[in-house]
């Protein structure tokens, strides 16, 4: 036979009223963990709303920095185009004129720093005269 | 109080009655915090903030994809870039030099 001693209140009159005192003693022993739970929960949920909003500025930022990589890199493509086409017109013997030859010559030396609109001005011009010559 | 423990027959009602001392216990104690309105305000509040702590890992989680793909997305571009920019650099040297101008 073991015998244990534990801090239970001995039940000597009313044992409805000890079950009840010894029930609240449970309870007054588990609200504190709770609150405890409560808190540090609190705690992360706060610690993690910071985290968001640090990772959401991040998210931001890259949206940015793609949206620009996506605009640098359809420049490219139209100087790209661009290129192929003077190629095709400088085949077909048309840039051998002296204002056409050195107008070519200017826009090939500068046109990474040329903005788009005028790379498309560019574009139609040097398209219209291969239409013109082959039509 | 001594909660007596043995499996000896003389020892059965003692150990009989501890048995049902202590599942009466744990049904007032669940009794308890069923009535008391304290015991439940806290637990709703507990429930609304684990919910509020999944929302917040959810999100978190999508930020992190989100961060993951623009960042192999860059690279792409970069990678885009960097290879269509050569391209454009040989031709416009090879134009210039038909052109007679290098």
């Amino acid at each position: 036979m073991k015998i244990t001693t534990t801090n239970i209140p001995e039940v000597v009159v009313n044992m409805e009223k000890s079950k009840t005192e010894l029930a609240n003693s449970v309870i007054e022993e588990i609200y504190p963990l709770l609150n405890e739970a409560y808190s540090s929960r609190i705690d992360l949920v706060e610690n993690f709303d910071v985290i968001i909003q640090s990772k959401k500025s991040k998210v931001q930022i890259n949206k940015l920095e793609i949206e620009s990589l996506v605009e640098k890199l359809n420049k490219k493509k139209k100087i790209k185009k661009l290129l192929e086409k003077i190629n095709e017109l400088i085949s077909s013997g048309l840039v051998q004129d002296g204002r056409l030859r050195s107008e070519t010559i200017n826009m090939l030396q500068i046109v990474d720093m040329l903005p788009e609109d005028q790379l498309d001005t560019h574009l139609n011009t040097v398209v219209s005269n291969i239409t013109k010559r082959f039509s | 109080m001594e909660i007596v423990r043995s499996n000896t027959y003389n020892n059965l009602e003692q150990m009989t009655n501890n048995r049902e001392f202590i599942s009466n216990i744990i049904k007032r104690i669940i009794l308890i915090c069923d009535a008391d309105s304290n015991f439940s305000g806290i637990k709703k509040q507990i429930d609304s903030i684990n919910e509020k702590y999944e929302t917040a890992k959810k999100k978190i989680n999508k930020q992190e994809k989100l961060l993951k793909t623009s960042k192999s997305l860059k690279e792409e571009f970069l990678t885009k870039i960097e290879i269509i920019d050569n391209e454009n650099s040989k031709m416009r040297l090879e134009l210039l030099e038909s052109l007679g101008s290098v």
